[in-house]
């Protein structure tokens, strides 16, 4: 949500996901660590890799890919796994890469209402313009939540992408099966 | 019935001065800034507290004026008496006397606290006079007075000179009973064995001469012990009470403490003289304690392991034999550790079940059933986070066997039983668990009632209904929203159902079953684990992946010859001792490739169990034994089924701990277990359980 004084700003954590980009609060984000072993768990929702060993902590994975429904493209040097904050209880999001740690202006961003006509406004809280470009302020607790299906967000000038969304979903679950194969 | 032991009365003791400052502090508040709502149910709820655990251990005179408060207090509450300073002082006086009680428990020397003023001051000042109290409390003093003629004092006297004890036992006979004079001689035959009778009410001319009616008094001087006397005299039929209160406070001015239970002598001077020094501490930071110490315990094994690896590369350099010879110095402080903390916080199983025999007995009374109470098992001993959770679902059962299990006399009588139902609660030990059942021989459960319930809330259909077994209709007990009880009363049904106790009790890791007979009884059983922290296991690999079984679910790890494996119908089964099991892939149960190759002549495997439930598990390799701490998965998979959670090894690598009694129940072709899993996730689908079935 836009904070209320205009002078407040935002300190958020950019990544990136199938190119596209991506910011959660700052205060969410407990912290960023490379890509180690995930152990699988059977029967776990398909967009959960797995667990971790955090020092000592069980911590659930969980793809964002996969989360929101979009192409595999496996693991690459830029790959991060964020430790953040779910509904009380530190998850892990594997992204394409983090970015950047950015402050903008409470006022630059905007109400995810206004542009996006999909399901996907249920997990934003809002799209904030960044030189130019498009970020997506994610809710983390509605997109780590377990009970919801996503599509990915699907911009107003892309109709034909909103059309395709309900199977967007299906298709990641395919992807798991395949993953999960290439795993062993 | 009382067994009061020196934990309880220090629980006791931290509780009532906490209890009697929030008092303090309110009714001061009372009279500063005047009655509100919360307020006072603050101060109902600090009284009532008072009254309940003072009952509990048998401080009749505590609970007395902390229930004649709690009138006064309820009248406030609705109104019908204004706050003024007479009340205020009353009340005050009364919180005094409250704390005089108290103090009483710990120093005998300060002699008997008289409740009676404060008592009738309440009275005075609440509108509608509980006169029930004054009753209750009147029987007692009148038995003191009968025996305070100057001879029989004198006989007290100098029996205590002599070193004996001096009891007052006043026993009830069964109203109904046509033997009353038999069992009043009986009493006094039981008890000149133990000790010499100075006077009894009837004398025992009078009850050879049948004057008798149904209750005996006497004061008995013995040198046996209490329990010992208690168990006697509990040999006699048809006994409906048994007291056994020390006498002779007033011959021997102010030297016992109160005579508020027949447990009372168990305080003794030395014991009672400096309360036990505790600290309370937050369970959460034992948990984190006991964590730590667990994660070290892990930490230990994989140094164990690494200076064995050590010790093999360079056998007998000095440094490794040093290495060696600190590593089981460590190891065995370790251990001690654990066993330390472990011990902290085992609990006997008597902390939960001491208040158990008054509910009982109060719920029968109430029911007009009689019924005999067996407690067996109560020095068991079980974590504190186990034993913290488990009363509400016994006291949910005890209830339930209470008020539907045991029939009323005129019915069991009918049906040709003994006039008086029993029900037994038992505890013991079964390897790394403990079992709780709670036996009665009422009515039993009526598979019939509880298919028409089931079909009438529509959780299963008609058709399904007419297919289950007896054992399948019993088992639906445990879902939501189905009820075992004809009609509601005031003891039970009411709203929280036995699916709320399976949960409970799953989410300690434990299981219940219930077998019952119709006319013959019911029996729950309640299988608990020793503690949710640390626990051995057997680690094995599947499809890659290392998953812990914890040992307590393994019969046996083995080597398999593929060839024995058949398959009967689809499903593959082996011959294990004079047995056919079923037989799984774990990892193909997870839905995951065996890494292994398939050609094997043998597989690893392991032979599981839940229950009476058996199978065979085969998995790529067996990893050896482990100690292991378990750690939840978090909110975020908690629903995970087959899986109980996580464990981080010494080496860093994560293993997943198999809850076995799911994944079999889960996976298995046992109709029963299985139909009813399916029930309690999809209820109302009739077309996915044709699936599942």
């Amino acid at each position: 949500m836009p904070a209320n004084g205009q002078t407040s700003e935002k300190h958020l954590v950019l990544f990136v996901i199938a190119g596209e980009k991506y910011a959660v609060d700052i205060n969410s984000v407990y912290e960023i660590i490379r890509p180690q072993p995930v152990t699988r768990v059977p029967k776990a929702p398909f967009f959960v890799e797995g667990i971790i060993n955090l020092r000592g902590k069980v911590v659930p994975v969980v793809d964002m890919r996969k989360r929101l429904g979009l192409a595999n493209a496996g693991q690459t040097k830029d790959s991060r796994i964020m430790v953040v904050d779910s509904n009380g209880e530190s998850v892990g999001i594997i992204v394409d890469a983090v970015t950047e740690v950015l402050r903008i202006p409470a006022d630059s961003i905007e109400p995810p209402s206004n542009i996006i006509v999909s399901t996907a406004s249920d997990y934003m809280l809002g799209i904030a313009k960044h030189d130019g470009d498009m970020i997506v302020l994610l809710h983390l607790d509605k997109v780590l939540s377990k009970e919801q299906a996503l599509a990915p967000p699907v911009f107003d000038d892309e109709p034909l992408e909103y059309e395709k969304s309900p199977a967007t979903t299906k298709m990641g679950q395919e992807e798991t099966k395949a993953t999960n194969a290439a795993v062993s | 019935m009382t067994n009061l032991t020196k934990e309880d009365l220090a629980i006791f003791l931290q509780e009532t001065e906490e209890l009697l400052q929030v008092l303090d502090e309110d009714i001061v508040k009372l009279e500063h800034s005047g009655a509100t709502t919360e307020l006072l149910n603050e101060i109902f709820r600090a009284a009532h507290t008072i009254k309940g655990s003072a009952a509990m251990i048998g401080h009749q005179r505590m609970s007395d004026l902390a229930h004649a408060m709690e009138t006064v207090f309820d009248e406030l509450r609705k109104g019908s008496r204004p706050v003024d300073a007479e009340l205020i002082d009353t009340l005050l006086t009364s919180l005094d006397t409250l704390r005089a009680l108290k103090v009483e428990l710990t120093s005998p020397q300060s002699g008997e606290v008289d409740v009676s003023l404060a008592i009738s001051m309440l009275h005075r000042i609440s509108t509608n006079d509980d006169t029930d109290v004054s009753r209750e409390h009147q029987p007692h003093a009148t038995v003191e007075e009968v025996f305070s003629d100057e001879e029989t004092l004198q006989k007290v006297q100098s029996a205590l000179k002599e070193g004996n004890k001096v009891l007052l036992i006043s026993a009830e006979i069964d109203k109904n009973s046509p033997w009353n004079a038999v069992r009043c001689f009986q009493i006094l035959m039981e008890a000149s064995r133990l000790g010499e009778i100075i006077r009894s009410i009837p004398a025992q001319k009078e009850v050879e001469e049948g004057k008798v009616d149904s209750s005996v008094k006497l004061l008995l001087a013995t040198r046996s012990e209490e329990v010992k006397l208690r168990e006697k005299l509990a040999t006699v039929p048809e006994l409906a009470s048994l007291r056994i209160i020390p006498f002779g406070h007033h011959v021997r001015s102010g030297q016992t403490n109160g005579n508020y239970a027949q447990s009372s002598s168990k305080i003794t001077p030395e014991t009672a003289g400096k309360t036990r020094q505790s600290v309370r501490i937050d369970i959460e930071r034992l948990d984190s304690l006991m964590e730590q110490i667990g994660e070290l315990v892990v930490n230990r094994n994989r140094l164990a392991q690494l200076s064995r690896l050590l010790e093999a590369k360079y056998r007998g350099d000095q440094i490794i034999d040093e290495l060696e010879r600190s590593m089981i110095q460590t190891g065995k402080v370790v251990n001690m550790l654990q066993q330390d903390i472990m011990k902290i916080r085992m609990l006997p199983l008597e902390t939960v079940f001491t208040g158990f025999p008054r509910m009982v007995r109060d719920l029968a009374r109430k029911a007009g059933k009689k019924i005999n109470f067996v407690v067996e098992g109560q020095e068991t001993e079980i974590d504190r986070s186990v034993i913290e959770h488990i009363k509400d679902p016994l006291v949910h059962l005890l209830r339930n066997a209470v008020d539907h299990g045991i029939e009323p006399p005129e019915q069991r009588i009918a049906l040709g039983k003994p006039e008086t139902g029993t029900i037994i609660l038992s505890a013991y030990h079964e390897q790394n668990y403990i079992v709780i059942t709670i036996t009665d021989d009422g009515r039993g459960l009526d598979p019939a009632s509880i298919k028409r319930s089931a079909v009438e809330k529509g959780i299963v259909t008609a058709e399904r209904a007419a297919k289950m077994t007896d054992a399948e209709a019993i088992d639906l007990i445990f879902l939501p929203r189905v009820s075992t009880a004809q009609m509601t009363t005031e003891v039970s049904g009411r709203g929280v159902g036995l699916d709320v106790v399976k949960t409970n009790i799953e989410a300690l890791r434990g299981s219940v079953t219930v077998s019952s007979e119709k006319n013959k009884g019911t029996r729950f059983s309640l299988r608990l684990p020793l503690t949710l922290a640390i626990l051995p296991a057997l680690l094995v690999e599947a499809g890659g992946t290392l998953c812990a079984i914890p040992l307590a679910d393994v019969v046996e790890a083995a080597k398999l010859p593929t060839d024995n494996i058949k398959t009967i119908r689809g499903k593959k089964v082996i011959m294990w001792r004079d047995t056919v099991l079923s037989v799984f892939d774990l990892a193909t149960v997870f839905g995951w490739k065996r890494s292994s190759t398939s050609n094997n002549s043998e597989i690893e495997s392991v032979v599981v169990k839940a229950g009476d439930l058996k199978a065979c598990l085969t998995v790529d390799s067996l990893k050896g034994q482990q100690d292991i701490v378990l750690k939840t998965l978090g909110n975020y998979l908690r629903n995970t089924r087959g899986i109980a959670g996580a464990s981080i090894l010494g080496d860093g690598n994560v293993a997943l701990v198999l809850d076995i009694a799911t994944l079999l129940i889960t996976t298995i072709g046992d109709r029963r277990c299985h139909s009813k899993y399916i029930y309690l996730t999809n209820s109302r689908q009739e077309d996915r359980l044709i699936k599942v079935n």
